[in-house]
């Protein structure tokens, strides 16, 4: 990387061999911040996050951490400079409020993701300034796709995802995706976002550093409802006693 | 030769004159293209101006006129027995008039602004469809934001701060924001001329004068649910009876502390008639001939 000081300092150009620094540095910067995951099941879409904040002195009834509603059928979750992902979605709500004021119907999915991506793209070719350090899962229903799940990064890139991971030990949570995704319900996908959890977390899996939400569309509405502190702790105990009963498993032998 | 649209002096009288020429000129007789321009407002065109030499009063379009010609009526009431859920009561009619032709018979003039709350309409109805949608919108925005319901004094105030920004250009808007929030049943009246006021029973249009005379007559603070939707039915029906701006359905809709239950039109005639036959009168008034 020593050759890259050289052209790291504008995002406006190329590097030799092709790259754009600061949008691999963006994306160095979001590896550092807490896991984000989203599984889509047949029935709804799990969010998960990892909690990076917790002090007991902060009081969290204010703000929302890690998930966010963006409009009516659209959530999303964030991982990376937490005040990037403000502005970003301030604006994610204000394109969604806007586009159903002029259509009356809500922002299809996709549409919001791309228009917000359009936005991320410029701040990589045009007028000199750092792109955000931000990388975002959009989960949300409409009657054109269904159940959806999408993530974009700094370099305004988006992809749809069956299941996904971003922020710390992302690769490490989206192998063992790969692995165990086989078409689930809801339920399944909590148990799934649970086991995945307590592999990329540093820390000790706990009610207090997770947060979870399932998105669900029901007569013809859309509800995007936190897990409660009970439910998540009852989701961690089963996951315990699962790693406890592989463990004993595994030493049998 | 002037030209319509052409002149920034649009409030001179002869005004009609060169519009009744051009008109003749482009519409009546068969246009010759390269004679024709299209007509275009001018830079720096006044709105209230304009609106006012085209379609206000002398001239050649009055009937275009927003005089409100409606009635809109709300009122807050509490619960008689524990049977009554007491809350908001809001009636409108439903006929839009232009002039003297009856363009709609069946308007919707009870608009959603949030989940909680609902706006009245009452003047242009562009104006208010428009504006209450914008409203609903900055509700919406604010509750993702805050993550708890607007109340009705911020949806209102932010309603009246955006029609005091328009006063002058023309706007014609006559609301009343009605809602329950953790202050209680509101009903705030919001119009062009940017006033905003709190008040308990409210009507607005050509025919508030008539409905204010059954509210006022007949409204108890404490009432049961069945009596508060007599009353607004009724205000609604002897508005309509006497103002020729209002007619067509009664729309009505009840705020309670836990939703909004709107109610299925009831024709202001069939209101009539039931109120025909409960002071036992003839609807056809026969004088004797002595």
């Amino acid at each position: 990387f020593e050759m890259a000081r050289r052209y790291d300092s504008r995002t406006t150009i190329f590097s030799p061999e092709g790259r754009l620094y600061q949008v691999e540095y963006a994306m160095e910067a979001i590896s550092h911040a807490g896991t984000c995951l989203g599984i889509l099941a047949s029935d709804g879409i799990v969010i998960a996050a990892e909690k990076k904040n917790v002090h007991k002195l902060l009081d969290d009834s204010v703000l929302a951490e890690k998930i966010y509603r963006l409009s009516d059928n659209i959530s999303c979750t964030v991982a990376g400079i937490t005040a990037d992902a403000n502005i970003l979605i301030n604006h994610l709500r204000l394109s969604a409020a806007q586009y159903k004021l002029a259509y009356g119907e809500e922002m299809p999915v996709e549409q919001l993701v791309q228009d917000l991506c359009n936005q991320k793209q410029r701040y990589t070719q045009v007028g000199g300034k750092r792109p955000f350090g931000v990388s975002l899962l959009y989960a949300g229903w409409d009657r054109h796709y269904g159940y959806q799940l999408y993530q974009s990064d700094p370099s305004g890139n988006y992809t749809g995802w069956k299941a996904t991971c971003i922020g710390n030990n992302h690769s490490a949570a989206v192998a063992l995706l790969k692995q165990e995704y086989k078409s689930p319900t809801l339920a399944e996908a909590k148990t799934l976002a649970m086991k995945v959890l307590s592999k990329t977390l540093d820390v000790k899996l706990a009610p207090e550093k997770v947060e979870m939400s399932i998105l669900v569309h029901r007569d013809g509405k859309t509800f995007l409802e936190e897990l409660s502190h009970s439910e998540v702790a009852g989701l961690i105990k089963e996951q315990e006693e699962r790693e406890k009963e592989a463990e004993a498993a595994a030493s049998k032998k | 030769r002037k030209m319509w649209g052409l002149t920034a002096r649009d409030d001179e009288r002869d005004t009609e004159d060169a519009l009744g020429e051009t008109f003749d000129v482009n519409a009546v007789e068969a246009p010759v293209s390269g004679n024709f321009t299209f007509p275009n407002p001018p830079l720096g065109l006044q709105p209230k101006g304009f609106v006012n030499a085209h379609f206000g009063p002398g001239s050649a379009a009055k009937s275009l006129q927003f005089r409100k010609g409606t009635t809109t009526l709300a009122f807050v009431y509490e619960p008689l027995t524990e049977n009554d859920v007491g809350g908001i009561i809001v009636a409108v009619d439903s006929r839009a008039s232009a002039g003297e032709y009856i363009s709609s018979k069946s308007v919707m003039k009870i608009l959603d602004v949030g989940d909680h709350m609902v706006a009245t309409m009452a003047g242009g109805a562009a104006d208010c469809q428009f504006w209450c949608r914008s409203v609903h919108k900055y509700c919406n925005l604010f509750e993702l934001r805050e993550r708890s319901t607007i109340t009705v004094s911020a949806a209102s105030k932010y309603f009246a701060n955006v029609l005091y920004g328009y006063k002058g250009q023309g706007l014609s808007v006559g609301s009343m924001v009605a809602g329950y929030d953790k202050r209680g049943p509101q009903i705030f009246m919001v119009n062009s001329e940017g006033d905003r006021s709190l008040l308990k029973v409210c009507s607005v249009g050509s025919g508030s004068l008539n409905a204010y005379g059954i509210l006022d007559t007949y409204y108890q603070p404490k009432m049961s649910d069945e009596e508060a939707r007599k009353l607004g039915r009724r205000a609604i029906m002897h508005a309509t009876y006497r103002d020729a701006g209002s007619g067509g359905v009664c729309n009505m809709v009840h705020i309670t502390p836990t939703k909004k239950v709107r109610y299925p039109g009831v024709d202001v005639s069939k209101l009539w008639y039931e109120f025909a036959d409960e002071i036992g009168r003839d609807i056809a008034y026969d004088p004797r001939d002595d």
